[in-house]
Parts: C-alpha cells; structure tokens; sequence
C-alpha cells in the first residue's frame, strides 16, 4: 500500500493554461504548466489544475503494494469520460555463477470513472530458474545432495556453495483494487490478490482509508491488510531440526501461515518543492515461517568437516512480529527531482536493517521528447536472526547419538544472516502520448555476506560467505487513453 | 557506511520526521492551492512509477529479511 500524498495527481492534472476557464477535471495525464507562456497564465493553469485535482497518488494494485491508500477532495464533476492507464514491465534478473535467474512481466489496468472511482486488474508473471543456496556449508570435498522431490541427486564440487540446482518454480498472481472517495476529504481503496505456485498459495486483502488535513497539505492513512498462506512442498514438509535425509528425516503436510499488516502514514508538503511520507507499520505473523528446501551442515568442531547425521532440516519459531519506519521525501530543485527515503526495520528474530535509497532525475532539456535519466544508489545492511548459523557443531547444538538439536531454532539461511548490499543502477526514460512513458532500468546488485565467526578447521580456508551478484534489466511502458 | 553512522542517520530521520508531524500540526507548513505546479509533476509523485515498484518489493523481499515501510510486506510469495 502506497500511502497518499497531497500532492496533485498527475494523471487527474488539468493543464489549463491553454483553457478558456476553470472547466471540470478532465483526465488528462499532463503535469501542471511548469513553463507556460506568461507568468499570470502560469499562475492561472496552476491554481485551477489544483484547485481542480483531487489529490491523488495513483498506483496499480500490487500484492507488494496492495492498498494505494489514497486522498483527495471529491472531484468537482461526474460527467467525465472514463480514462484508462496501462502500465507494464517486464524483468530480467540474472545472478552470477548460474544461480537464480528470473524473468517477470506484470501489466496493470485501471479505470478511473465519472465518480471518480478507480477499478483495477494486476497480473503478474514469474519465472524462475537455476540454482539456490541450500543452506549447507562448503567442504573441501565433493557433497551430494538428494533434491527435494527425493527422486535425484545433485553433487556440489570440492570448495563450491552448495547450491540446489533444481531450483525452478513459475508464479501467477493476480490482484484487483477499488479506490474511490469515501465521505468529505477521505478516500477508500480495497484490494484482493492471489498468487499461485505450484508449492506456494496465497490469498491477501487489504483495505485503507486516507483523509486529507489542512488545505490537503496533510493527509493522514491508515491500513490493514490480511494474508493467507498455504506451503505445499516437493516431496512434503520437513519436520524441523530432524536429519534431513534417510530414514530419520521427518514429514508432515501441508503447512499454513497468517499475516496481519497495519501501516499508519502521514503525508505532507512541506514546500512548493518539498513533498514528504513518513509510515510506521506493524505486522504479525503465525504458523508456518521455515524454508523447506534449507538445510544446515552437521560439522566436527574442530575439524570443520562434516560430522554424524551431516544435514539437518532448518527450523524457525512459529510466529513473527516487524516493525518499519519509512521515510520518503521529493525534492524538486530548478529542474530535476531528488527521491530519497530511508527505512529501518527490526523484528522479533533479532534482524536489524537499515535501507537508504537516493536517486537523481535528471532532466535533459536538450534532447527532443523530455528524455531523463535517474541513476539510482541503495544501500542496504542487516544484522543476523538470533538463530541463524552458518552450522551446526557436533556434540555442541546437534546430537548425532539421539538425532536433536539443543537449540529450538536454527537457520543457515543467508538471506537470514548479517551483510550488507548495495544497488547500483540507472534508469532512462521517455515520455511518450499523453502521459505515456518508456523507460529502460539497468542496475547491479551485490550482497555481501559477514563472513561467519570462529570456522573451525578446514572453513578457514574456504569462502563460506560468497558474494551474490545479480544484474537487473526492466523495460517499462505506461499509457493511457 | 558504518552501523553508527547509519544509526545516527535513522535518529536524524526520526527526528525530522517528528518535527514535521508537529509543524503540520501547527499549520506551519504546505502550500496555496495555486503553488502546486510542481507538486503536480509526475516525476514529484511519491509512486512515480508503481509497477517497477513493485517489482522491486519483490526482489527485495525475496533476497533480503527486511520488508515493507514504503508499501504493506510480502506480497504472497513464497520466496522468503
């Protein structure tokens, strides 16, 4: 869920400067008259496209945004004509060293009618193929590893990331949204998504209702969201903290978890140049949090090397609570816009992340169309859960004589560990139509694993905490008519 | 960027974000209706771009154990 912001909307923006007079709001996707032909026709075409638009950011439902809590006064008129945007992407992703490869197009539709109510359809596409850390730890030796279906095995080379090459899965979501006005100076919007794949199901709803303050200068939105998750896993769910193979390995079935969300956001301008959010979110979640296909080595502590029942499923606590506070701001100098915000993030496994993410629309005046490009910088840190390890130490939180750990919890999960990453990128664009736009983003993301404490043994000597290394490429266009 | 230094922008962030909160409150800041002109751009949206968003929550929460605060988390994946 996008909060709102006060701002005027752009695709509700009347550009009257070449208007005759204040007129109803069209929807036309043009931005105010920034350079018009005289100073008080300037001032005319910005006071009635703002008197005019309803404040409104819009945004295609998305099950990662699902609720573009959104404000605004109620527009002045029913008798507009409908207006559509379509908006459309499509990923490529590629991590080096043949892991994780991915492409993902999604196309969104919206329908803004007469009442200034907006209707909306999401449908997005993954497809993932390649290989995925299986959470075991390298060894100077060639490892062999069952895939989860149980049906072939896979050998990682002396020294190698244990990666799990039979990694694959393809996702199909869908989510619709309703926004519309909802009493003097509030807005509502309601989402559905679903998302399928063939071991992973998922249901979520959202609602959120925005109210503007002050001269629309303050809007104030609060949202709740529910999710509904069902695991299906090759081959089962494995019973955590339990020898992952062989006769010993446990299963049970199918496994759930419930998510609730709830985001408070406060939206304001600050200046005629200055536009910022700021979000708090809470969020709680029960029932089942592990991966099923990760893994943690069994190793000698003294040694490094594998050790008694040598692989243990992983097991996380059954229940999470985060916490975020977000900070967004827009800054428009002479002519270029700056986007900065800043997250920090903490939850009840003991992970603390803090992101900050800065990126500079140049405009390029020169060239023909109102070309820009937006080089963009994140920064990324987080600390480690408190059960995460990079292994399990015979005779030390594992047992091979009774096959149980002394610990409740333990993940090898590097998404899970502490290390920072960065994203590097670039992104180009050009408007085309009437608020229609291409645009070309390239970025390099790399993440950087703190090498774990105190490897025993031969670890010493390895890279037990590799560096991934990913390239994102995404082609976007976005019309409307 | 060290830890401190990330922490002590985190303080200043909060700090500033409260001292808005409490301006807005007192009416001290914002705007005529007739200064929005740039406000209205599309590149000042706070969503400028809502499906490359979202693409990046995506990746993101699949890669890393942080999510949300722009938008609500997850997002029905079963990636993480």
């Amino acid at each position: 869920m996008q909060l709102s912001a006060p701002a005027a909307r752009p695709d509700r923006t009347t550009s009257r400067s070449e208007a005759s007079g204040p007129a109803m709001p069209d929807r036309r996707d043009e931005p105010a008259p920034v350079a018009a032909s005289s100073p008080l026709r300037a001032a005319l075409a910005a006071a009635t496209s703002t008197l005019l638009a309803p404040a409104v950011l819009a945004q295609g439902a998305s099950p990662a945004a699902p609720a573009p809590a959104t404000a605004g006064a109620t527009p002045l008129s029913s008798a507009s004509p409908a207006e559509w945007k379509i908006d459309s992407a499509v990923l490529f992703y590629n991590e080096a060293g043949g892991r994780v490869r991915a492409i993902e197009p999604v196309i969104s539709a919206r329908r803004t009618d007469g009442n200034d109510t907006t209707l909306g359809l999401k449908l997005t596409l993954d497809s993932l193929t390649g290989a995925s850390p299986n959470g075991a730890v390298p060894q100077p030796v060639p490892q062999t590893f069952t895939s989860p279906s149980g049906e072939s095995t896979y050998t990682v080379a002396a020294g190698a990331p244990p990666l799990d090459t039979s990694f694959h899965d393809r996702r199909v979501a869908l989510a619709a949204s309703m926004e519309r006005p909802f009493g003097e100076a509030q807005r509502l919007s309601l989402v559905a998504n679903v998302s399928s794949e063939y071991d992973f199901q998922s249901l979520g709803l959202s609602a959120a209702l925005a109210r503007d303050f002050n001269d629309k200068n303050t809007t104030v939105a609060v949202g709740l969201a529910l999710e509904s998750d069902r695991s299906k896993p090759v081959g089962g769910t494995p019973v955590g903290l339990r020898p992952a193979f062989g006769a010993l390995a446990e299963r049970k079935p199918d496994e759930t978890r419930n998510v609730l969300d709830l985001l408070l956001g406060l939206t304001q301008v600050v200046s005629r140049e200055w536009l910022m959010q700021f979000n708090v979110g809470v969020g709680r979640s029960t029932g089942y949090h592990a991966d099923p296909y990760k893994l943690l080595s069994v190793i000698d502590g003294t040694t490094g090397l594998l050790a008694g029942d040598r692989y243990v499923s992983e097991q996380r606590p059954d229940s999470r609570t985060r916490v975020s506070v977000y900070w967004q701001n827009k800054v428009h100098l002479t002519r270029d816009v700056v986007d900065l915000s800043y997250r920090y993030y903490q939850d009840d496994w003991g992970v603390r992340a803090h992101t900050l993410d800065a990126r500079y629309r140049l405009e390029l005046p020169g060239l023909a169309g109102g070309l820009y490009v937006e080089p963009r910088w994140r920064a990324y840190r987080q600390s480690a859960a408190d059960f995460w390890r990079g292994w399990l130490v015979e005779g030390g939180e594992w047992s091979s004589t009774t096959h149980r750990a002394t610990v409740s919890a333990a993940s090898a999960d590097p998404r899970l560990g502490a290390f920072k990453a960065n994203t590097v990128g670039i992104k180009m664009g050009m408007p085309v139509g009437r608020a229609g736009e291409w645009s070309l983003r390239l970025e390099s993301y790399r993440q950087r694993p703190d090498r774990p404490a105190g490897a025993p043994g031969a670890l010493q000597s390895l890279d037990i905490a590799p560096t991934v290394k990913a390239t994102l490429v995404l082609f976007g266009y976005s019309t409307s008519f | 960027m060290t830890p401190s230094t990330l922490q002590r922008v985190a303080r200043r962030a909060a700090g500033l974000a409260l001292c808005a909160v409490a301006c807005a409150g007192c009416g001290q800041l914002g705007v005529k209706p007739w200064e929005r002109d740039l406000l209205a751009r599309p590149a000042m949206q706070l969503d400028a771009s809502p499906v490359a968003n979202g693409i990046d929550d995506h990746i993101y929460f699949s890669k890393e154990a942080a999510t949300g605060g722009r938008a609500f988390g997850g997002g029905g994946c079963g990636c993480n």
